[in-house]
């Protein structure tokens, strides 16, 4: 009797984990995807008609063994990449992260020519100086 | 030398003003559909107000038609309403009407007060709405003799874009069809 409650109690934690690891899934992908029709909300917050509608359609593809990728690509295919808070970083995002790279580039480069530039001419300032105060020295004495 | 050079914040002005006016004349809320250019995804939906009958999206193959998402609890689709039946009119137009998230009675009732503009009307109740990436009512498919996606009008279709957008486009693909 003991054993077989056992076993029992085990198999319940077990599909319990199971149950909690789909359920956490979930919470990530929903919380993560945008929803289309009030778009400053995720899908996990929302609980327009259509929302509803694709969080029942999470749901079973995560019950149907579907990989968060595929089921990320379901709704971009549909809906397109403005459903992920979080867009793949390629195609025209990519732009969105190399400009501000390239502007940083850009500055040092400009920033560089001119710091050359102003050593140059202080330097020959300098010389000039230098030579200016010798011929002075040499004078007074 | 010094001239050239005060004119950098001017033109750094009017690039940032230009780019920032462009943001004005966006949409936010009008998603660009991926599907534009893809194959419309198939559906076969029992005919609302036939029962027993389906539509499948496949008897359409060869044809130009529009797919219209429609619903009786949907007040802007009321407003397009009007301009639909216009455009039903012309009777060489095959407007088929996607009834989404709606009970046959309401749907069948809205028709039959505000006139009947679809060729054929089909029921969804949600999944093949979620196929064509529909995020509210009124949305409506321009779909060619390929079954490819063309177009797609989001919100009401009002004179504007029947004149503007539809027709041309229809005219377009009917020539394609046929060359």
């Amino acid at each position: 009797m003991k054993t077989w409650l056992l076993i029992g109690l085990s198999l319940l934690s077990f599909v319990c984990l199971g149950d909690a690891e789909t359920e956490a899934r979930f919470k990530r992908l929903t919380e993560q995807l945008r929803c289309v029709v009030c778009q400053n909300q995720n899908l996990a917050d929302s609980n327009a008609e259509l929302a509803i509608d694709l969080k029942n359609q999470i749901r079973t593809q995560i019950a149907a063994g579907k990989t968060d990728e595929a089921i990320e690509a379901f709704l971009v295919s549909r809906y397109g990449e403005f459903v992920l808070y979080q867009p793949k970083k390629s195609g025209k995002t990519l732009l969105l992260w190399l400009i501000p790279l390239a502007i940083l580039l850009i500055i040092f480069i400009i920033w560089l020519l001119t710091a050359k530039q102003k050593v140059a001419t202080t330097t020959k300032q300098d010389t000039t100086r230098l030579a200016a105060a010798k011929a002075q020295l040499n004078r007074d004495n | 030398m010094k001239h050239w050079r005060s004119l950098i914040p001017l033109v750094l002005f009017a690039g940032l003003a230009y780019f920032l006016m462009q943001g004005l004349g966006l949409k936010p809320s009008e998603l660009p559909s991926p599907l534009i250019g893809q194959a419309a995804p198939a559906f076969n939906l029992p005919i609302l107000g036939q029962p027993g009958k389906t539509l499948a999206s496949s008897e359409l193959k060869g044809k130009v038609w529009l797919l219209n998402v429609w619903g009786s609890w949907c007040p802007s689709c009321k407003v397009e309403h009007p301009f639909l039946n216009q455009l039903a009119a012309d009777k060489s137009i095959l407007l088929v009407g996607l009834n989404w998230r709606d009970r046959d009675e309401a749907a069948q009732q809205w028709l039959a007060d505000f006139g009947n503009p679809y060729t054929v009307s089909v029921t969804d109740p949600g999944p093949t709405a979620i196929d064509y990436g529909v995020y509210g009512a009124p949305e409506t498919f321009v779909i060619d003799s390929k079954g490819i996606v063309r177009d797609k009008v989001i919100g009401v279709v009002d004179a504007t874009v029947i004149e503007k957008r539809l027709k041309p486009l229809l005219q377009q693909l009917n020539n394609e069809a046929k060359s």
